[in-house]
């Protein structure tokens, strides 16, 4: 491995975070009381949910493992396996390595500790949208990405008694792995796809240049400063600008300049909000404020120390088609078809009025009709304490009647403001890919130059892209890798990754947010404004390139200062004054006008950006696709989301191969049946299907999940109607980590024995659940202060305070000595009311912890490797479900069942609590991982950092985390609460105080909020604590003292150190659903 | 005095009789085309184990079925089901002998010798099943500079004692016990001229003479070890089910385990010995000496244990209610009507079911009969061990987490390989060793007690 570029920064500073902190319903079964299931296949007890694999004896996979030929590398690997055996004693706990060679330092770079890691501030842009990230970097290599938490807008300022904190999302975490993707395009093509260089391409754009004017560019969306001063001055000179996102939040833009006339961005201010409604908006995961309104939410849900006061709490009503996490987050959901998110709208807005409601069958159905009366009673009553944000799929004319309703409510200023849209005369990305696609297709395109993106992927099908781009004589397709659009373009040149290029971007609120290189291009590559530039004819640096737009553009602050801190200050925009304009809503279709019950042939499809891919470009990302989606839990696939009732009057159940038919243009792919989702709709998520991705995500031949692009239309962007959906007769099974071999084949398929399977599975969860997830509404909370999680439900509460490790003496016995802990007593709280199941502490844990990626094939095989998963559970009807996540990782028991089964004593307790894995001890009986309640232990069944030996993967070994060993095969892992990060803690402080920086004893203890495990410090609403025991006052330590408060499995007596804060739900009195009582309908 | 020479000459006579009926089976020159066939059979099966061994080892515990949920499966039923297995050779060795019971000198040695072979099987999985089998030395406790000692709380440290204690004294009394019909060997090769097996077995016997005072010391040393492997009887199979027994999941988490273990495994060991020794007998012509009362005594053994077992059944889903506890009560129904009711209906038929049928003396006294139901009851306490083990993982405490588990072609590979190896060292042994305690049979036969008469 060459060291050059390693140690050749194009930063500025080290960021100096450490010293400033851094159908028909009747035929379902009957729900258990109370009753709780994880999915449908459960609670549905027929033999009807069957998974068909296809006469195969084994599952897919089991047996798949051994087939790699033996290789010289193998054989080498085996001889070494061999000659341990012959030797024993010579081969315990040591490996032998590659023979490589290292050149030492002769001088030690700048600003640089060996075995340090350093921090500098950049930022990331998905979607024309700017995230401000701080990357750590180990000796040249970034190798974790997380929020800044200085910035103004991924902060937002320091609420009492919150730390500074800025989460991120699971697909910004997951960012990074892009960088050292091996597949990432690493040289310019020219002429289809024959090899070329740099300096043949500059040459050749050298050609373009004079003809400028015949030049169009089709550009992914970009909110950099830079970019786009760079693009007003082609524009100057005669390019044709288009721009395209496949997701996009153009409705919201385009519906503000019907209701104001002019394009404004809303923005709610959720933690000043007592009463949030989200009209079809997944204001938690999709949406480009997600990570700001999680937090706000979070603060505002509080009912002790939240930002509304203590006593209160927000309630959030959600009206969605499909179940996102802002469903099961939401204290009401109401499941509306798509298409009738206009008459919910126009309803409520006509209620607030006082004036009559549109006439529509679906406001006659009972629940719609009295969840409105209730909605639109809280919100008069609420006027400026509430806010109405509308998603992205609904269209302008909605977007616009719920500024109308925010206006009635008296929300901006108080609980939303608007900001100027910086692009507001742009057309909508489908009318601009649709419009040029046209133009390319009549032969008016002469070179089309395509900034990032992948549209002969993602298009609308309509537009037929690849057909139109044959039109084009010169095309060029910038981007990280070559992907289907680029091999249909003459030349292809690869680029940069964020983390390789200088550049910069605004987040949500408009503040410019700087992007800061932390190393120099892997695979050569430009960044986008280095490719305008040359265009431009001026062959500047990235550097240069945004140092002169800020300057064109009159930022002040020092340079230095701006890279430090990652955005430039003073340039959020104020808030703007809006004043309504006459806008009349269209008149209602008649399918608007009728109910919720449709046939099959009117269904409606509506798309759905990926947990995995977001809209295809994460296509390669292993950790994307392995991590569980967030409500289906399914991993390394994309499906088709069929609402459970309606799944049930089509025939269909999970694993069906269902081909759906819309506007002429049909696909194949499996059916997940999800309860609670709108009747009649059918949820397309996109994102799979990927033909040219990598070795991930999809070559030629192999893809991964299914093409949904194929019937999405320019007009049908968003959802459409009129569709029809049949079973192929085919199964195909989808790798559910939650509901591994639910039901079994083979043996027994009598049908009698078959329904007791489901039926006691359903009662065994339907009696533990309330157990496991303990629940209380805010009303009693307030009502009843002796109200204790941990004795509100269990059956085993006469054990007294099990599991209260804070309460010696108080209950609980041991058959061992119990510890006595001097000093650090680390401990975590995760908070189950805030917690939204986003995914992010897991990826974030898969970054820091060098968790491995194991495969669809091992993940149907119950072998994930997560450390902390988030299980998700439902309770309630079918139609109307409620959803609970609970994160679980470790849960560092005092009394762990783990160690004391050990043979080898290879995991043991800390002095300071944790329970610690030795890796090179561990022999693998995996008598620890059966001897766990909470299923958290994950073992290495085969080598699963293989491929990284691999010549054309090594670059994969540079994002290891060095802190964190990379475990090899047959040994056990699990979550270490970031052991390394406590050391690195302990280490700085103590320096630091030798150094002087820092007063006090050498050994004295560190501050709460100075360790910050990775799943907490990424955690978008502070759900995740973490910290000491031993101090009183720390967080933790109040929060493990809250009533909420509880163990899981405490008659276990594990006495673990995590515990969860019980979920509190804020349902308004006057429409408590039967389900949310115990009952149900 | 006449009558008593006769009826002395009568009494050698007998006893040649038995060294002979014993002896040919090694003698012979061509063994038995079935014996052939069957270690054929076996060494195929052998083989697909190595086979299975070596993808093991060298791609890792991933080519099994075992999953995070359901960690251990049929690596850790395999070796219950062989330890169990060679429980019974112990129990007729050395319990029987303290118990007087005479019958049992007629299957003593092969009821030893498989249980050393079961326990050679049943020691590969727990080795194998490691992630790691070459580091699986570091369970054993010895002084090194790693600064490492095993973890004694942990059931596995003392399932490692348990078990080597178990094979030691199992190897010893089989092997101290052959040493006076070793030596008939030597002899007899000896007085036939084959000096090679005379050499072999007359190292193998030790200098053993027949001297009273060799047999006096010999019956002394018996006595003692059998007095030793007496408590091994009831303890390795208590201490293999506190690999169970100590762990905090329901189903596993169980008092009622040690009692229940041990009959189990008597059960089973007392089922492996005739599934083996009814076709043995009949191929060798050994009906005189393992004779229809041995075998029906064996019966009503099994018909108690069977009964023992039955009863462990019962009474632990009477506790899963009795607890109260919503985990152990789930286990226990799951077990029964969850998606691995048939493996639990095909442990209850052969184990609880099968056995009634030793109530009826016509049956115990129709081999046929017996051989069949003694191969249900292997299936069935194979599918007992499976039962506790992958049942009651595959469905613990957090729903979530719950899991199925099916078996890989290495599993079944594996498992298959061990049966290979079982029935090879029997084979061998059958064909090459004293497959019958000729001293001693010839010590309870009713000619040694001519004397006694008078």
């Amino acid at each position: 491995m060459s060291h050059d570029h390693l140690h050749d920064h194009p930063h500025d500073h080290p960021h100096d975070h450490d010293d400033d902190d851094g159908a028909p319903l009747a035929d379902l079964p009957p729900t258990p009381v109370h009753g709780y299931w994880r999915s449908l296949r459960e609670l549905d007890g027929t033999a009807a949910f069957q998974v068909n694999r296809n006469g195969k004896e084994f599952p897919d996979g089991a047996d798949q493992a051994p087939k790699d030929p033996l290789s010289r590398r193998n054989f080498f690997h085996l001889m070494g396996a061999s000659m341990a055996f012959a030797g024993l004693g010579a081969g315990a706990g040591c490996q032998r390595y590659e023979k490589e060679e290292i050149v030492p330092l002769a001088r030690r770079p700048e600003d640089q500790t060996p075995g340090v890691t350093q921090q500098y501030a950049t930022g990331f842009e998905l979607g024309g949208v700017g995230h401000a990230l701080i990357a750590t970097a180990f000796e040249g290599r970034p190798i974790k990405l997380d929020g800044n938490p200085e910035h103004p807008f991924a902060s937002g300022g320091v609420v009492k008694g919150t730390e500074r904190h800025a989460g991120t999302s699971a697909l910004t975490q997951a960012a990074i792995l892009h960088l050292y993707d091996p597949d990432r395009s690493q040289a310019p093509t020219a002429e289809h796809g024959a090899g070329s260089s740099m300096e043949a391409f500059r040459a050749a754009l050298a050609g373009i240049k004079p003809t400028l004017g015949q030049l169009h560019v089709l550009s992914e969306a970009s909110s950099s400063p830079t970019f786009r001063s760079l693009r007003a001055k082609l524009i100057g000179q005669g390019v044709t600008w288009h721009e395209y996102e496949p997701l996009s939040w153009d409705n919201e833009r385009l519906g503000t300049q019907l209701a104001f006339g002019r394009a404004l961005r809303p923005i709610a201010k959720l933690d000043k909000s007592e009463t949030i409604v989200a009209l079809d908006a997944d204001i938690f995961l999709d949406h480009p404020a997600a990570m700001r309104y999680s937090r706000d939410f979070a603060r505002s849900r509080r009912l002790e120390g939240g930002t509304l006061g203590d006593g209160k709490m927000n309630r959030l009503y959600a009206i969605e088609s499909l179940f996102t996490n802002t469903g099961a987050m939401a204290d009401h959901r109401l499941a509306l078809r798509a298409e009738h998110g206009l008459v919910f709208a126009l309803a409520l807005a006509a209620k607030l009025r006082g004036e009559p409601a549109p006439a529509s069958e679906i406001l006659k159905e009972p629940k719609v009709e009295r969840f409105l009366a209730v909605l639109a009673d809280e919100l008069k009553q609420n006027k400026g304490k509430a806010v109405v944000i509308a998603g992205r799929r609904q269209p302008p004319e909605v977007h616009a009647v719920v500024a109308q309703i925010n206006d009635a409510l008296g929300a901006p200023g108080a609980t939303l403001d608007y900001i100027e849209d910086p692009d507001g005369n742009r057309p909508s990305h489908a009318r601009a890919i649709a419009d040029l696609g046209k133009a390319m297709a009549g032969g008016q395109v002469g070179t089309l130059l395509i900034l990032g993106g992948n549209p002969a992927y993602d298009a609308p099908v309509d537009v037929d892209f690849a057909a139109a781009l044959k039109n084009v004589k010169t095309s060029i397709h910038l981007s990280e890798y070559r992907n289907e659009t680029s091999l249909l373009t003459t030349w292809h040149v690869p680029r940069a990754h964020f983390l390789e290029a200088w550049g910069d971007v605004t987040t949500w609120d408009g503040t410019v947010t700087m992007v800061q290189p932390l190393i120099a291009p892997l695979y050569g590559g430009l960044s986008a404004i280095e490719l305008l530039s040359l265009l431009l004819g001026t062959e500047k640096g990235g550097q240069e390139l945004v140092a002169a737009a800020h300057a064109e553009l009159g930022y002040t602050g020092a340079w230095r200062q701006n890279v430090h801190d990652g955005f430039v200050a003073n340039t959020t925009p104020q808030p703007v004054t809006a004043t309504l304009v006459d806008f009349k809503a269209p008149a209602l279709t008649a399918s608007q006008q009728s109910g919720s019950m449709k046939s099959n042939g009117e269904l409606e499809v509506i798309f759905h950006p990926s947990s995995f891919t977001y809209d295809g470009r994460f296509a390669n990302n292993a950790w994307l696709w392995e991590t569980p989606d967030f409500m289906t839990k399914v991993t390394w696939d994309n499906y088709a989301l069929v609402g459970a009732s309606t799944a049930q009057s089509l025939g269909l159940e999970n694993d069906t191969m269902i081909k759906v038919q819309v506007g002429g243009r049909e696909i194949e792919l499996p059916c997940y049946t999800m309860p609670g989702q709108a009747k009649n709709t059918i949820g397309l998520v996109l994102g799979g299907g990927r033909t040219a991705a990598g070795r991930v995500g999809g070559t030629g031949k192999k893809s991964v999940g299914w093409n949904t692009y194929k019937v999405r239309t320019a007009a049908g962007f968003d959802f459409a109607g009129k569709a029809t959906v049949h079973a192929t007769g085919a199964a195909y099974t989808l790798a559910n980590i939650q509901e591994h071999w639910d039901i079994r084949r083979g043996l027994g398929n009598l049908p009698q024995i078959k329904h007791d399977e489901t039926h006691v599975n359903a009662e065994g969860l339907a009696e533990r659940l309330p157990e496991l997830i303990r629940e209380q509404t805010a009303r009693t909370l307030n009502e009843n202060r002796n109200w204790r999680a941990e004795e509100s439900e269990g059956f085993f509460n006469d054990l007294d305070n099990a599991g209260n490790h804070d309460r010696p003496g108080e209950g609980g016995f041991s058959l061992f000595k119990e510890k006595d802990y001097q000093g650090h007593r680390w401990a975590m709280a995760i908070d189950l009311t805030t917690c939204t199941g986003c995914n992010a502490c897991t990826v974030a844990c898969q970054a820091e912890n060098n968790i491995p990626v194991v495969g669809r094939n091992e993940v149907m095989n119950n072998r994930e490797m997560s450390w902390i998963r988030i299980d998700r559970y439902f309770s309630g009807s079918v139609e109307d479900p409620q959803v609970v996540h609970q994160p679980v990782g470790c849960q560092h028991c005092e009394q762990a069942p783990c160690e004391q089964v050990c043979p080898v004593g290879a995991t043991t307790h800390s002095d300071e609590g944790l329970n610690d894995m030795a890796y090179n001890r561990c022999i693998g009986t995996r008598y620890c991982a059966n001897n766990c309640p909470y299923k958290v232990r994950r073992f290495n069944f085969l080598d699963w950092n293989k491929e990284w030996r691999d010549a054309r993967n090594k670059v994969r070994r540079l994002l290891f985390n060095p802190d964190v060993t990379v475990r090899m095969r047959g040994v056990m892992e699990k979550c270490s609460f970031c052991v390394q990060r406590i050391q690195n803690a302990k280490i700085r402080a103590k320096a630091q105080v030798r150094s002087g920086q820092r007063p006090g004893a050498v050994n004295a203890p560190l501050a709460d909020g100075e360790v910050e495990t990775a799943c907490q410090q990424v955690c978008p609403t502070e759900a995740i604590v973490f910290g000491d025991l031993s101090d009183k006052d720390s967080r933790v330590s109040r929060l493990h003292e809250d009533r909420r408060s509880y163990a899981l499995l405490p008659e276990t007596y594990t006495k673990p150190r995590n515990r969860f804060l019980a979920r509190v739900r804020n349902p308004n009195p006057n429409l408590v659903a039967a389900s949310q009582l115990g009952g149900h309908e | 005095m006449d009558s008593h020479h006769a009826e002395s000459g009568k009494a050698r006579e007998a006893f040649r009789a038995v060294t002979r009926d014993v002896a040919w089976i090694a003698e012979a020159p061509k063994p038995h085309k079935l014996w052939v066939a069957v270690l054929g059979i076996a060494l195929v099966m052998f083989a697909i184990g190595v086979y299975s061994i070596y993808v093991l080892v060298t791609t890792g515990i991933g080519v099994w079925g075992n999953s995070n949920t359901v960690c251990w499966a049929w690596d850790i039923t395999n070796f219950v089901w062989w330890i169990g297995i060679g429980h019974a050779g112990t129990l007729i060795s050395a319990v029987l002998y303290l118990t007087r019971q005479q019958w049992r000198t007629s299957i003593n040695r092969s009821a030893e010798a498989m249980t050393i072979f079961a326990v050679m099987c049943a020691g590969l999985f727990p080795l194998l099943h490691t992630g790691r089998p070459w580091f699986a030395w570091w369970m054993i406790p010895h002084p090194n500079d790693m600064q490492m000692w095993p973890q004694f709380r942990s059931p596995l440290m003392w399932d490692v004692f348990a078990v080597s204690t178990y094979a030691t004294t199992s190897i010893l009394f089989w092997y101290m016990g052959m040493v006076p019909d070793l030596a008939t060997f030597r002899d007899r090769y000896a007085a036939r001229g084959e000096r090679l097996r005379a050499i072999i077995y007359g190292t193998l016997s030790l200098g053993w003479r027949g001297s009273a005072r060799q047999w006096h010391r010999y019956e002394r040393a018996y006595l003692i070890l059998a007095g030793l492997a007496t408590p091994l009887v009831f303890s390795v199979h208590s201490v293999v089910s506190f690999d169970f027994a100590t762990s905090q999941l329901p189903g596993w988490h169980t008092t009622i385990f040690p009692p229940y273990f041990v009959a189990g495994a008597i059960f089973s060991g007392f089922a492996m010995v005739f599934t083996l020794l009814i076709p043995a007998r009949h191929l060798f012509n050994l009906k005189h000496i393992i004779k229809d009362e041995h075998v029906e005594a064996a019966c009503k053994i099994m018909l108690a244990t069977g009964m023992m077992v039955g009863l462990a059944y019962g009474t632990e889903f009477f506790i899963a209610w009795y607890s109260g506890n919503l985990f152990e009560k789930f286990t226990f129904i799951n077990r029964a009507f969850g998606p691995f009711w048939w493996s639990y209906f095909l442990m209850v038929g052969c184990n609880v079911l099968i056995p009634q049928f030793f109530w009826f003396k016509k049956i115990r006294r129709t081999p046929v009969v017996i051989f069949v139901l003694c191969i249900f009851i292997n299936i069935g306490m194979w599918f007992e061990r499976f039962v506790i083990i992958a049942t009651s993982l595959a469905r613990s405490f957090l729903p979530a987490q719950w899991s199925y588990y099916e078996p890989t072609r290495y599993d079944v590979g594996l498992f298959i390989g061990t049966i290979g190896l079982f029935f090879t060292l029997f084979l061998l042994f059958f064909r090459y060793a004293p497959i019958i305690a000729i001293s001693e049979v010839k010590g309870v036969m009713p000619e040694a007690h001519a004397g006694k008469k008078h």
